[in-house]
């Protein structure tokens, strides 16, 4: 049975909590629904899964856990929301952080999710940087990261996006035969002056010819698309094209800034659970914000940059 | 510039090709403060480059944003020219006399932005204004308005005597009733 053609994934990064990812990623999940995509998000955090918070999801009684112990088929755990058009498959929040998602069940998931049917499927991923999380990332059509201004956040966002792109790069040389020519040479990167990625790729275009020259060129697809969350002023919203650029400039990717999501104010004090399984207060401004990231990923594009007078 | 260049040169940037000018204006300020000077959440990240490869960064982007600049100036020469070669095919419409908002509408019927007239005629943007609105009291003197009527009609091809002799006719005929 061949995969659904016409349904995209797209992967939700962010890092540790705090950020909002999930929140980020629910709102983009209605969006659609709302101009008649069919969705379905799914909750592939294994041990702090609280997607279901925002759809007022109860009564789980299987989860994606059931799929892994009990080879329950991925369809029948998808949920439907209050919202037309979105359907969810939650995580498991009974899970312990110490559970272990063996490879072969991991494919097998990938697998499935490939053949569910939507318009969308978006992946919520978990906080943290782990193999499982960094290989959900790359298994999207669309990679989106999500994160606050904040240094530390930016940061460690930054450093899975290296990651990332590092286990890329392993698995495109490991192809074509060069499994550990990366590895090594990152390994011995002071005696050979490699300090960014992409010294590391040019590099690798230099001393593994032709074939490494073909692996570097299929990296020009891996692109990521970046949201700032929580953003109060604008100097915070330049945080965003600050990323982008050493993205672009320290690692070697693409990247494109689709947008960021003013801090709702509103939102954020009056948040507790019972609120959230009614009717979610979103101002219209974040609405607004939200239109515009998921337009400029569908598009591949981005936002412009403006210089405020005092600069 | 051949197309190589050109498109690192928009990477270097990083813009799309669609930019604005504005865009890559901006786009180049930011770059250039982010590499150059220290920047609050992301200097860490920075710091972990050598100064000389800060600096060759800096100088990319510089020269980036100096080709760029010359590619939108020869791309807006371009599309002038383009605009005014596109005049004698489209359809202007004839008055029998030519006021301001004549010039006004002949202007809007071939696409072309009051600026671009300012730019290419040399024309400053408010002269060109209060002659397209009749404003008189705010026209310089006579000499100077004859002028800026010649190059103003030069730009969108009429016959700039007529446009001269038409406008002062109205002009006169306006000041007259006011006495």
């Amino acid at each position: 049975m061949g995969r659904n053609k016409t349904s995209e994934i797209w992967a939700v990064a962010g890092g540790k909590g705090g950020t909002g990812k999930t929140f980020v990623i629910s709102q983009i999940a209605s969006y659609l629904a709302s101009i008649n995509k069919k969705v379905i998000l799914i909750d592939t955090d294994f041990g702090g899964a609280n997607l279901h918070s925002f759809f007022g999801i109860e009564n789980r009684k299987k989860t994606i856990k059931d799929f892994y112990k009990h080879d329950v088929p991925l369809e029948s755990l998808v949920v439907k929301t209050k919202i037309d058009n979105l359907e969810v498959i939650p995580g498991d929040i009974n899970s312990t952080i110490f559970d272990v998602i063996k490879y072969n069940k991991k494919l097998k998931l990938f697998s499935h999710i490939k053949k569910l049917e939507a318009d969308y499927i978006l992946l919520d991923l978990g906080g943290g940087f782990n193999k499982n999380i960094i290989d959900f990332f790359l298994l999207a059509d669309k990679m989106i990261v999500a994160t606050v201004p904040e240094i530390t956040a930016i940061e460690n966002l930054f450093q899975f996006i290296k990651s990332t792109f590092f286990r890329k790069l392993n698995f495109l040389l490991g192809i074509y035969g060069l499994k550990n020519f990366a590895k090594d040479a990152w390994e011995q990167r002071t005696e050979k002056s490699i300090v960014t990625i992409l010294d590391l790729i040019e590099y690798v275009k230099e001393e593994s010819g032709d074939i490494g020259e073909i692996a570097i060129k299929e990296l020009q697809n891996f692109k990521i698309n970046i949201i700032l969350n929580k953003v109060r002023d604008s100097s915070e919203i330049k945080e965003g094209f600050s990323l982008k650029s050493i993205c672009i400039k320290l690692i070697g990717i693409n990247a494109l800034y689709s947008g960021y999501i003013e801090y709702d104010n509103h939102f954020w004090r009056n948040l507790s659970l019972t609120q959230l399984s009614n009717e979610i207060n979103i101002s219209l401004k974040t609405k607004k914000d939200i239109k515009r990231i998921v337009t400029n990923i569908i598009n591949e594009k981005q936002i412009a940059i403006e210089i405020s007078k005092n600069e | 510039m051949n197309d190589t260049d050109l498109k690192k040169y928009f990477e270097t940037l990083e813009i799309t090709r669609d930019a604005s000018f504005t865009e890559m204006k901006n786009s180049y300020i930011h770059l250039r403060n982010l590499y150059s000077k220290s920047n609050l959440s992301i200097s860490p990240l920075i710091a972990s480059l050598s100064k000389k490869k800060q600096k060759l960064i800096v100088k990319e982007i510089d020269e980036a944003f100096r080709m760029l600049e010359q590619y939108y100036q020869d791309k807006k020469i371009e599309s002038i020219k383009t605009k005014k070669e596109k005049i004698q095919k489209s359809r202007v419409p004839t008055f029998e006399v030519i006021g301001g908002e004549a010039l006004k509408m002949i202007r809007k019927v071939l696409g072309i932005e009051l600026e671009e007239i300012a730019f290419l005629s040399g024309v400053q943007l408010k002269h060109l204004n209060n002659i397209e609105l009749e404003r008189y009291d705010l026209l310089p003197p006579d000499i100077y308005v004859k002028t800026f009527l010649r190059k103003f009609s030069a730009q969108l091809s009429l016959d700039s005597e007529k446009v001269v002799a038409d406008y002062f006719k109205r002009m006169k005929e306006f000041k007259s009733k006011a006495d």
